[in-house]
Protein backbone atom coordinates (compact mmCIF):
# COMPACT_ATOMS: atom_id res chain seq x y z
CA UNK A 1 0.00 0.00 0.00
CA UNK A 2 2.54 1.87 1.26
CA UNK A 3 4.63 1.40 -2.01
CA UNK A 4 2.05 2.07 -3.62
CA UNK A 5 0.68 5.29 -1.88
CA UNK A 6 4.66 6.29 -2.30
CA UNK A 7 3.86 6.09 -6.38
CA UNK A 8 0.69 7.59 -6.24
CA UNK A 9 1.91 11.31 -6.30
CA UNK A 10 3.82 10.90 -9.11
CA UNK A 11 1.58 8.29 -11.53
CA UNK A 12 -1.11 10.91 -10.33
CA UNK A 13 1.17 13.36 -11.53
CA UNK A 14 1.36 11.96 -15.14
CA UNK A 15 -1.83 10.85 -15.51
CA UNK A 16 -2.75 14.89 -14.56
CA UNK A 17 -0.29 15.68 -17.02
CA UNK A 18 -1.80 13.34 -19.43
CA UNK A 19 -5.32 13.88 -18.37
CA UNK A 20 -4.15 18.40 -19.20
CA UNK A 21 -2.44 17.16 -22.51
CA UNK A 22 -5.42 15.36 -23.73
CA UNK A 23 -7.85 18.19 -22.72
CA UNK A 24 -5.72 20.48 -24.19
CA UNK A 25 -5.44 18.56 -27.66
CA UNK A 26 -9.10 18.08 -27.49
CA UNK A 27 -9.98 22.08 -26.84
CA UNK A 28 -7.58 22.93 -29.78
CA UNK A 29 -9.32 19.95 -32.05
CA UNK A 30 -12.91 21.57 -30.76
CA UNK A 31 -11.34 25.62 -31.70
CA UNK A 32 -10.13 24.16 -35.10
CA UNK A 33 -13.72 22.69 -35.37
CA UNK A 34 -15.00 25.83 -34.49
CA UNK A 35 -13.33 27.38 -36.51
CA UNK A 36 -13.62 25.46 -39.26
CA UNK A 37 -17.16 26.02 -38.79
CA UNK A 38 -16.99 29.88 -38.72
CA UNK A 39 -15.39 30.06 -41.61
CA UNK A 40 -17.70 27.81 -43.55
CA UNK A 41 -20.24 29.87 -42.04
CA UNK A 42 -18.81 32.79 -43.24
CA UNK A 43 -18.14 31.39 -46.78
CA UNK A 44 -21.67 30.79 -46.75
CA UNK A 45 -22.94 34.07 -45.85
CA UNK A 46 -20.57 35.97 -48.55
CA UNK A 47 -21.31 33.85 -51.08
CA UNK A 48 -25.85 34.09 -50.29
CA UNK A 49 -24.68 38.15 -50.21
CA UNK A 50 -23.20 37.86 -53.26
CA UNK A 51 -25.59 35.68 -55.26
CA UNK A 52 -28.32 38.13 -54.12
CA UNK A 53 -26.48 41.11 -55.54
CA UNK A 54 -25.14 39.92 -58.48
CA UNK A 55 -28.62 38.69 -59.55
CA UNK A 56 -29.45 42.47 -59.01
CA UNK A 57 -27.19 43.77 -62.24
CA UNK A 58 -26.15 42.45 -65.28
CA UNK A 59 -22.10 42.35 -64.72
CA UNK A 60 -19.16 42.13 -67.01
CA UNK A 61 -16.37 38.95 -65.83
CA UNK A 62 -14.44 41.20 -64.61
CA UNK A 63 -16.78 42.32 -61.99
CA UNK A 64 -17.82 38.69 -61.45
CA UNK A 65 -13.66 38.02 -60.85
CA UNK A 66 -13.47 40.66 -58.46
CA UNK A 67 -16.46 39.82 -56.51
CA UNK A 68 -15.38 36.43 -56.14
CA UNK A 69 -11.74 35.93 -56.21
CA UNK A 70 -11.07 39.61 -53.91
CA UNK A 71 -14.88 41.04 -52.69
CA UNK A 72 -15.51 37.48 -51.23
CA UNK A 73 -12.37 36.87 -49.05
CA UNK A 74 -12.98 40.84 -47.78
CA UNK A 75 -16.48 39.24 -46.91
CA UNK A 76 -15.56 36.36 -45.34
CA UNK A 77 -12.17 38.07 -43.29
CA UNK A 78 -15.20 40.91 -41.69
CA UNK A 79 -17.79 38.50 -40.93
CA UNK A 80 -14.98 36.53 -39.07
CA UNK A 81 -13.49 39.06 -37.34
CA UNK A 82 -15.89 41.38 -36.38
CA UNK A 83 -19.13 39.32 -35.92
CA UNK A 84 -22.66 39.18 -38.13
CA UNK A 85 -24.06 41.46 -35.65
CA UNK A 86 -20.92 44.14 -36.14
CA UNK A 87 -21.61 47.61 -37.54
CA UNK A 88 -18.29 47.00 -40.14
CA UNK A 89 -20.00 43.84 -41.65
CA UNK A 90 -23.48 45.58 -41.76
CA UNK A 91 -21.20 48.60 -43.55
CA UNK A 92 -19.63 46.65 -45.90
CA UNK A 93 -22.92 44.76 -47.15
CA UNK A 94 -23.82 47.85 -47.73
CA UNK A 95 -20.36 48.97 -49.48
CA UNK A 96 -21.62 45.70 -51.64
CA UNK A 97 -24.71 47.35 -52.15
CA UNK A 98 -23.52 50.63 -53.85
CA UNK A 99 -20.81 49.25 -55.37
CA UNK A 100 -23.43 46.75 -57.51
CA UNK A 101 -25.85 49.23 -57.75
CA UNK A 102 -23.36 51.73 -59.35
CA UNK A 103 -22.72 48.80 -61.85
CA UNK A 104 -25.98 48.66 -62.88
CA UNK A 105 -27.49 50.71 -65.59
CA UNK A 106 -28.66 53.81 -65.11
CA UNK A 107 -31.76 55.15 -67.21
CA UNK A 108 -32.09 59.04 -65.49
CA UNK A 109 -29.45 61.80 -65.17
CA UNK A 110 -30.31 61.73 -61.82
CA UNK A 111 -28.76 57.91 -61.25
CA UNK A 112 -25.67 59.21 -63.22
CA UNK A 113 -25.83 61.92 -61.40
CA UNK A 114 -25.52 59.49 -57.94
CA UNK A 115 -23.28 57.43 -59.38
CA UNK A 116 -20.61 59.83 -59.58
CA UNK A 117 -20.60 62.01 -56.53
CA UNK A 118 -20.78 58.46 -54.97
CA UNK A 119 -17.73 56.78 -56.83
CA UNK A 120 -14.64 58.77 -54.57
CA UNK A 121 -15.82 57.51 -51.37
CA UNK A 122 -16.85 54.01 -52.79
CA UNK A 123 -13.35 53.45 -54.18
CA UNK A 124 -12.21 54.55 -50.70
CA UNK A 125 -14.31 52.35 -48.99
CA UNK A 126 -13.19 49.03 -51.58
CA UNK A 127 -9.64 50.02 -50.98
CA UNK A 128 -9.77 49.55 -47.27
CA UNK A 129 -11.71 46.53 -47.61
CA UNK A 130 -8.94 44.91 -49.64
CA UNK A 131 -6.43 46.13 -47.21
CA UNK A 132 -7.96 43.72 -45.43
CA UNK A 133 -6.85 40.77 -46.46
CA UNK A 134 -3.46 42.17 -47.79
CA UNK A 135 -4.41 43.42 -51.40
CA UNK A 136 -1.04 45.08 -52.84
CA UNK A 137 -1.71 48.46 -54.21
CA UNK A 138 -0.84 46.98 -58.14
CA UNK A 139 -3.48 44.65 -58.12
CA UNK A 140 -5.90 47.56 -56.23
CA UNK A 141 -5.03 49.77 -59.30
CA UNK A 142 -5.83 47.33 -61.31
CA UNK A 143 -9.18 46.43 -60.03
CA UNK A 144 -10.11 50.44 -59.80
CA UNK A 145 -9.33 50.51 -63.47
CA UNK A 146 -11.47 47.65 -64.45
CA UNK A 147 -14.10 49.45 -62.46
CA UNK A 148 -13.51 52.76 -64.29
CA UNK A 149 -13.94 51.61 -67.50
CA UNK A 150 -17.38 49.84 -66.05
CA UNK A 151 -18.45 53.16 -64.69
CA UNK A 152 -17.55 55.26 -68.06
CA UNK A 153 -20.05 52.09 -69.90
CA UNK A 154 -23.05 53.18 -67.22
CA UNK A 155 -22.41 56.97 -67.77
CA UNK A 156 -22.36 56.99 -71.18
CA UNK A 157 -25.25 54.43 -71.98
CA UNK A 158 -28.53 56.44 -73.23
CA UNK A 159 -30.91 52.97 -72.90
CA UNK A 160 -33.77 52.44 -70.76
CA UNK A 161 -32.29 49.25 -68.71
CA UNK A 162 -33.49 48.32 -65.69
CA UNK A 163 -32.16 49.26 -62.44
CA UNK A 164 -31.37 47.64 -59.08
CA UNK A 165 -33.70 47.71 -56.05
CA UNK A 166 -31.10 49.90 -53.95
CA UNK A 167 -33.32 51.39 -51.16
CA UNK A 168 -32.16 54.38 -50.76
CA UNK A 169 -34.63 55.28 -47.98
CA UNK A 170 -33.73 52.49 -46.21
CA UNK A 171 -30.05 53.60 -46.58
CA UNK A 172 -30.69 57.10 -45.10
CA UNK A 173 -32.93 55.38 -42.23
CA UNK A 174 -30.03 53.40 -41.45
CA UNK A 175 -27.72 56.39 -41.57
CA UNK A 176 -29.55 58.46 -39.14
CA UNK A 177 -30.03 55.59 -36.13
CA UNK A 178 -25.89 55.13 -36.99
CA UNK A 179 -25.13 58.40 -36.22
CA UNK A 180 -27.52 58.64 -33.05
CA UNK A 181 -25.77 55.90 -31.87
CA UNK A 182 -22.13 57.48 -31.93
CA UNK A 183 -18.90 56.06 -31.28
CA UNK A 184 -18.98 56.08 -35.57
CA UNK A 185 -15.55 55.15 -36.47
CA UNK A 186 -14.03 55.33 -39.58
CA UNK A 187 -15.06 52.88 -41.31
CA UNK A 188 -18.80 54.11 -40.40
CA UNK A 189 -17.76 57.34 -41.48
CA UNK A 190 -16.77 56.35 -45.14
CA UNK A 191 -19.79 54.52 -45.18
CA UNK A 192 -22.19 57.15 -44.34
CA UNK A 193 -19.92 59.57 -46.63
CA UNK A 194 -20.38 56.81 -49.40
CA UNK A 195 -24.24 56.46 -48.78
CA UNK A 196 -25.24 59.83 -48.14
CA UNK A 197 -23.56 61.26 -51.56
CA UNK A 198 -25.58 57.88 -53.01
CA UNK A 199 -28.65 59.20 -51.78
CA UNK A 200 -28.06 62.98 -52.35
CA UNK A 201 -28.28 65.00 -55.61
CA UNK A 202 -26.27 67.97 -54.82
CA UNK A 203 -24.64 70.50 -57.11
CA UNK A 204 -21.51 69.36 -56.64
CA UNK A 205 -22.92 66.42 -58.32
CA UNK A 206 -24.40 68.42 -60.85
CA UNK A 207 -21.46 70.30 -61.87
CA UNK A 208 -19.43 66.76 -62.10
CA UNK A 209 -22.76 65.87 -64.91
CA UNK A 210 -21.98 69.25 -66.34
CA UNK A 211 -18.07 68.78 -66.99
CA UNK A 212 -18.86 65.07 -68.04
CA UNK A 213 -20.82 66.50 -71.08
CA UNK A 214 -18.49 69.65 -71.91
CA UNK A 215 -15.25 66.98 -72.28
CA UNK A 216 -17.80 64.66 -73.88
CA UNK A 217 -18.27 67.16 -76.38
CA UNK A 218 -14.65 69.20 -76.43
CA UNK A 219 -12.97 69.93 -79.66
CA UNK A 220 -9.86 69.29 -80.59
CA UNK A 221 -7.30 72.19 -79.97
CA UNK A 222 -9.84 73.12 -76.66
CA UNK A 223 -7.20 74.89 -74.02
CA UNK A 224 -7.60 73.66 -70.60
CA UNK A 225 -5.50 75.68 -67.61
CA UNK A 226 -3.97 72.36 -65.36
CA UNK A 227 -3.67 74.97 -62.49
CA UNK A 228 -5.94 77.86 -61.93
CA UNK A 229 -4.06 79.74 -59.48
CA UNK A 230 -0.70 79.07 -61.38
CA UNK A 231 0.65 80.66 -64.79
CA UNK A 232 0.30 80.45 -68.40
CA UNK A 233 2.74 77.34 -68.78
CA UNK A 234 0.55 75.06 -67.11
CA UNK A 235 -1.98 75.67 -69.90
CA UNK A 236 -2.59 72.51 -72.20
CA UNK A 237 -4.31 72.27 -75.42
CA UNK A 238 -6.48 69.06 -75.94
CA UNK A 239 -3.81 67.62 -78.95
CA UNK A 240 -5.76 64.11 -79.04
CA UNK A 241 -8.49 62.02 -77.48
CA UNK A 242 -10.58 59.26 -78.18
CA UNK A 243 -14.41 58.68 -78.00
CA UNK A 244 -14.08 54.74 -77.46
CA UNK A 245 -11.96 54.54 -74.79
CA UNK A 246 -12.36 58.49 -73.04
CA UNK A 247 -8.31 59.16 -73.36
CA UNK A 248 -7.37 62.37 -73.94
CA UNK A 249 -3.94 64.36 -74.57
CA UNK A 250 -2.79 67.61 -73.74
CA UNK A 251 -0.22 69.44 -75.00
CA UNK A 252 1.53 72.89 -73.85
CA UNK A 253 2.62 75.60 -76.04
CA UNK A 254 5.95 74.44 -76.87
CA UNK A 255 3.86 71.25 -78.27
CA UNK A 256 4.99 68.57 -75.81
CA UNK A 257 2.90 66.36 -73.74
CA UNK A 258 1.52 68.23 -70.74
CA UNK A 259 -0.85 65.73 -69.98
CA UNK A 260 -2.54 61.93 -71.10
CA UNK A 261 -5.12 61.31 -68.67
CA UNK A 262 -8.82 59.72 -69.41
CA UNK A 263 -12.24 61.74 -69.00
CA UNK A 264 -13.07 60.31 -65.53
CA UNK A 265 -9.37 62.39 -64.24
CA UNK A 266 -10.71 65.56 -66.21
CA UNK A 267 -13.55 65.70 -64.47
CA UNK A 268 -12.25 65.17 -61.16
CA UNK A 269 -9.57 67.95 -61.74
CA UNK A 270 -12.67 70.30 -63.34
CA UNK A 271 -14.69 69.86 -59.96
CA UNK A 272 -12.13 70.10 -57.43
CA UNK A 273 -11.57 73.49 -58.90
CA UNK A 274 -8.10 72.05 -60.09
CA UNK A 275 -8.37 72.94 -63.91
CA UNK A 276 -10.21 75.04 -66.03
CA UNK A 277 -11.83 74.87 -69.44
CA UNK A 278 -10.95 78.01 -71.13
CA UNK A 279 -13.62 79.78 -73.42
CA UNK A 280 -11.96 80.17 -77.25
CA UNK B 1 -4.21 54.22 -111.29
CA UNK B 2 -6.52 55.53 -113.74
CA UNK B 3 -8.67 56.97 -111.31
CA UNK B 4 -10.26 53.19 -110.65
CA UNK B 5 -9.78 51.68 -107.16
CA UNK B 6 -7.56 52.80 -104.75
CA UNK B 7 -8.18 50.39 -102.02
CA UNK B 8 -9.31 46.82 -102.28
CA UNK B 9 -9.39 44.45 -99.18
CA UNK B 10 -10.68 40.87 -99.04
CA UNK B 11 -11.60 38.67 -96.07
CA UNK B 12 -10.82 34.36 -96.11
CA UNK B 13 -14.44 34.52 -95.54
CA UNK B 14 -15.48 37.12 -98.24
CA UNK B 15 -16.97 39.44 -95.64
CA UNK B 16 -17.96 42.58 -96.49
CA UNK B 17 -16.63 45.57 -95.04
CA UNK B 18 -18.68 47.32 -92.17
CA UNK B 19 -18.19 51.19 -91.22
CA UNK B 20 -14.72 50.18 -91.81
CA UNK B 21 -14.25 46.61 -90.28
CA UNK B 22 -14.42 43.43 -91.91
CA UNK B 23 -14.23 40.18 -89.31
CA UNK B 24 -12.21 37.74 -91.32
CA UNK B 25 -10.76 34.03 -89.31
CA UNK B 26 -8.30 35.53 -86.72
CA UNK B 27 -8.45 38.94 -88.27
CA UNK B 28 -10.02 41.87 -88.41
CA UNK B 29 -8.98 44.51 -90.99
CA UNK B 30 -9.96 48.04 -91.34
CA UNK B 31 -9.86 50.51 -94.28
CA UNK B 32 -10.71 54.18 -94.28
CA UNK B 33 -10.65 54.59 -98.14
CA UNK B 34 -10.98 58.59 -97.08
CA UNK B 35 -7.73 59.24 -94.96
CA UNK B 36 -5.98 56.25 -96.66
CA UNK B 37 -5.89 54.42 -93.85
CA UNK B 38 -5.75 50.60 -93.57
CA UNK B 39 -4.86 48.05 -90.86
CA UNK B 40 -4.90 44.55 -90.32
CA UNK B 41 -5.26 42.84 -86.37
CA UNK B 42 -4.77 39.05 -85.61
CA UNK B 43 -6.02 37.65 -82.47
CA UNK B 44 -7.89 34.86 -81.52
CA UNK B 45 -11.53 35.62 -82.14
CA UNK B 46 -13.75 35.85 -84.86
CA UNK B 47 -16.38 37.59 -83.58
CA UNK B 48 -17.69 41.36 -82.39
CA UNK B 49 -16.50 42.72 -79.26
CA UNK B 50 -13.29 40.60 -79.24
CA UNK B 51 -9.56 42.20 -79.21
CA UNK B 52 -9.09 42.27 -82.53
CA UNK B 53 -12.19 44.00 -83.86
CA UNK B 54 -12.25 46.38 -80.36
CA UNK B 55 -8.80 47.35 -81.31
CA UNK B 56 -9.40 47.90 -85.43
CA UNK B 57 -12.53 49.77 -83.92
CA UNK B 58 -11.17 52.04 -81.80
CA UNK B 59 -8.08 52.72 -84.37
CA UNK B 60 -10.28 53.62 -87.21
CA UNK B 61 -12.15 55.85 -84.62
CA UNK B 62 -9.67 57.84 -83.08
CA UNK B 63 -7.76 57.88 -86.39
CA UNK B 64 -10.96 59.64 -87.95
CA UNK B 65 -11.83 61.73 -84.85
CA UNK B 66 -7.88 63.05 -84.77
CA UNK B 67 -7.30 64.01 -88.16
CA UNK B 68 -10.68 64.91 -89.40
CA UNK B 69 -10.22 68.77 -91.42
CA UNK B 70 -11.88 70.35 -88.71
CA UNK B 71 -9.36 70.07 -85.81
CA UNK B 72 -8.55 73.56 -84.01
CA UNK B 73 -4.96 73.10 -82.72
CA UNK B 74 -3.21 75.80 -82.58
CA UNK B 75 0.14 74.42 -81.39
CA UNK B 76 3.52 74.26 -82.67
CA UNK B 77 4.21 70.99 -84.52
CA UNK B 78 5.92 68.47 -82.28
CA UNK B 79 8.65 66.31 -83.59
CA UNK B 80 6.48 63.88 -85.15
CA UNK B 81 3.95 64.83 -88.14
CA UNK B 82 0.49 65.14 -87.22
CA UNK B 83 -0.45 61.76 -88.49
CA UNK B 84 2.86 59.43 -86.90
CA UNK B 85 1.84 61.30 -83.37
CA UNK B 86 -2.17 60.53 -83.70
CA UNK B 87 -0.87 57.16 -84.64
CA UNK B 88 1.47 56.61 -81.58
CA UNK B 89 -1.76 57.65 -79.46
CA UNK B 90 -4.30 55.76 -80.98
CA UNK B 91 -1.55 51.88 -80.41
CA UNK B 92 -0.47 53.12 -77.13
CA UNK B 93 -4.36 53.64 -76.29
CA UNK B 94 -5.29 50.33 -78.08
CA UNK B 95 -2.29 48.82 -76.01
CA UNK B 96 -3.93 50.33 -72.41
CA UNK B 97 -7.44 49.53 -73.52
CA UNK B 98 -6.70 45.95 -74.09
CA UNK B 99 -4.61 45.30 -71.53
CA UNK B 100 -7.20 47.52 -69.04
CA UNK B 101 -10.01 44.73 -70.05
CA UNK B 102 -7.64 41.35 -70.42
CA UNK B 103 -10.25 39.83 -67.82
CA UNK B 104 -13.02 40.65 -70.38
CA UNK B 105 -11.32 38.45 -73.18
CA UNK B 106 -12.69 35.42 -73.47
CA UNK B 107 -11.49 32.32 -73.78
CA UNK B 108 -8.98 34.19 -70.75
CA UNK B 109 -6.66 31.31 -70.87
CA UNK B 110 -6.46 31.69 -75.07
CA UNK B 111 -6.04 35.38 -75.08
CA UNK B 112 -2.42 36.11 -76.37
CA UNK B 113 -2.67 39.84 -77.14
CA UNK B 114 -3.15 41.30 -80.66
CA UNK B 115 -1.12 41.87 -83.52
CA UNK B 116 -2.01 44.70 -85.03
CA UNK B 117 -0.50 46.58 -88.52
CA UNK B 118 -1.81 49.99 -89.70
CA UNK B 119 -0.57 52.09 -92.49
CA UNK B 120 -1.45 55.73 -92.83
CA UNK B 121 -0.03 58.14 -95.90
CA UNK B 122 -0.03 61.42 -95.82
CA UNK B 123 1.50 63.85 -98.66
CA UNK B 124 5.00 62.91 -99.18
CA UNK B 125 5.22 60.45 -96.28
CA UNK B 126 3.76 57.56 -94.82
CA UNK B 127 3.16 56.83 -91.24
CA UNK B 128 3.36 52.84 -89.83
CA UNK B 129 2.83 51.09 -87.22
CA UNK B 130 3.51 47.03 -87.33
CA UNK B 131 3.17 44.56 -83.89
CA UNK B 132 3.07 40.83 -84.68
CA UNK B 133 4.29 38.84 -87.87
CA UNK B 134 1.36 40.81 -90.50
CA UNK B 135 3.06 41.04 -93.88
CA UNK B 136 3.64 44.92 -94.88
CA UNK B 137 5.01 46.40 -97.47
CA UNK B 138 5.56 49.41 -100.01
CA UNK B 139 5.95 49.38 -103.52
CA UNK B 140 7.63 52.03 -105.09
CA UNK B 141 9.57 52.60 -108.03
CA UNK B 142 9.61 49.06 -108.68
CA UNK B 143 10.92 48.28 -105.41
CA UNK B 144 9.50 46.05 -103.08
CA UNK B 145 10.01 47.48 -99.37
CA UNK B 146 9.64 44.87 -96.21
CA UNK B 147 8.30 47.58 -93.67
CA UNK B 148 7.90 44.48 -90.94
CA UNK B 149 11.83 43.33 -91.92
CA UNK B 150 13.45 44.36 -88.83
CA UNK B 151 10.51 44.75 -86.73
CA UNK B 152 9.94 42.26 -83.40
CA UNK B 153 7.30 39.69 -84.14
CA UNK B 154 6.96 38.41 -80.94
CA UNK B 155 5.74 41.64 -79.72
CA UNK B 156 1.85 42.01 -79.10
CA UNK B 157 -0.70 44.82 -78.00
CA UNK B 158 -2.60 43.84 -74.53
CA UNK B 159 -0.12 42.12 -73.35
CA UNK B 160 1.66 44.69 -71.14
CA UNK B 161 1.04 48.42 -70.20
CA UNK B 162 4.48 49.31 -70.73
CA UNK B 163 4.88 48.34 -74.47
CA UNK B 164 5.26 51.87 -76.73
CA UNK B 165 5.10 50.01 -80.27
CA UNK B 166 7.25 52.00 -82.66
CA UNK B 167 5.57 54.27 -85.43
CA UNK B 168 7.70 55.10 -88.27
CA UNK B 169 7.88 57.20 -91.35
CA UNK B 170 8.74 56.88 -94.45
CA UNK B 171 8.79 58.73 -98.25
CA UNK B 172 5.62 57.54 -100.07
CA UNK B 173 4.96 58.91 -103.52
CA UNK B 174 2.27 58.94 -105.83
CA UNK B 175 1.57 55.64 -107.12
CA UNK B 176 3.31 53.96 -104.53
CA UNK B 177 1.30 50.86 -103.32
CA UNK B 178 0.75 49.47 -99.99
CA UNK B 179 0.35 46.03 -99.38
CA UNK B 180 -0.81 44.54 -95.76
CA UNK B 181 -1.12 40.29 -96.23
CA UNK B 182 -1.50 37.71 -93.53
CA UNK B 183 1.64 35.60 -92.63
CA UNK B 184 0.36 31.98 -94.10
CA UNK B 185 -0.93 34.17 -97.01
CA UNK B 186 2.52 35.37 -97.64
CA UNK B 187 4.60 32.62 -96.41
CA UNK B 188 2.72 30.44 -99.64
CA UNK B 189 3.05 33.64 -102.05
CA UNK B 190 6.91 34.95 -100.82
CA UNK B 191 7.69 38.54 -101.75
CA UNK B 192 9.06 38.21 -104.85
CA UNK B 193 6.10 36.92 -106.64
CA UNK B 194 4.19 39.89 -105.03
CA UNK B 195 7.24 42.43 -106.27
CA UNK B 196 6.43 40.88 -109.79
CA UNK B 197 3.28 40.90 -109.75
CA UNK B 198 2.92 44.37 -108.80
CA UNK B 199 5.36 45.26 -111.44
CA UNK B 200 3.17 43.42 -114.22
CA UNK B 201 -0.50 44.22 -112.97
CA UNK B 202 0.19 47.43 -110.46
CA UNK B 203 -2.14 50.00 -112.39
CA UNK B 204 -4.82 47.16 -111.50
CA UNK B 205 -5.19 46.34 -107.71
CA UNK B 206 -8.14 43.86 -108.50
CA UNK B 207 -5.81 42.22 -110.77
CA UNK B 208 -3.01 42.07 -108.08
CA UNK B 209 -6.04 40.53 -105.82
CA UNK B 210 -6.57 37.58 -108.63
CA UNK B 211 -2.75 36.81 -109.21
CA UNK B 212 -2.31 36.55 -105.45
CA UNK B 213 -5.48 34.59 -104.43
CA UNK B 214 -4.35 31.39 -107.48
CA UNK B 215 -0.83 31.57 -106.35
CA UNK B 216 -1.83 31.16 -102.64
CA UNK B 217 -3.77 28.31 -103.98
CA UNK B 218 -1.89 26.61 -105.83
CA UNK B 219 0.32 26.56 -102.78
CA UNK B 220 -1.60 24.93 -100.60
CA UNK B 221 -3.99 27.29 -98.54
CA UNK B 222 -7.41 26.20 -98.39
CA UNK B 223 -8.59 29.32 -98.04
CA UNK B 224 -8.25 32.99 -99.67
CA UNK B 225 -5.95 35.20 -97.87
CA UNK B 226 -6.70 38.24 -95.57
CA UNK B 227 -5.50 41.08 -97.70
CA UNK B 228 -5.37 45.18 -98.56
CA UNK B 229 -4.22 46.66 -101.40
CA UNK B 230 -3.50 50.31 -101.65
CA UNK B 231 -2.67 52.82 -103.62
CA UNK B 232 -2.27 56.79 -103.68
Amino acid sequence: MLKTTKHLPSESGAVKSADKHFVEQGLKQLNLQEKGKETQAAKLVADQLLKKLISKADLSSGVLNFLQNIWRPVLCNVYLSKGESSRSWKNIKKVSSVLIWTLSAKSTEKEKRMLLTTLPSLKHALSRGMERIQVDTAQQEAVFQMMEIEHEKIISQSGKDSTVGFDVTTASAEKNTDESQGDINRDDDDLMKLVAQACAVDEESAMAVDHNAKIQNMKIGTRVNFDVSGTIDNIGELYWKSNLTGRTVFVNTQGQNAATMNIRELVSELSAGRAKILES
Amino acid sequence: MNGQVNTVGQTINDQTFERGIALSGPHALGVNPELGLIAMAEGDSQAKDTPAHKAIEVLLDDIQLNLSPDGGRTTIPMADSLTTFCLRESVDNINDYLFSNMDQWQPRESYKGVGLAAMLPHGKRLSYTITGDTGCFLFSDNQLIDLNASADKTTRLGLDSRIKPEVSEVEFHDGDILIMISADALNCTGSDFIRVTLSRFGDNLERVLRQINTRTKRNGLEHRPDLILHCS
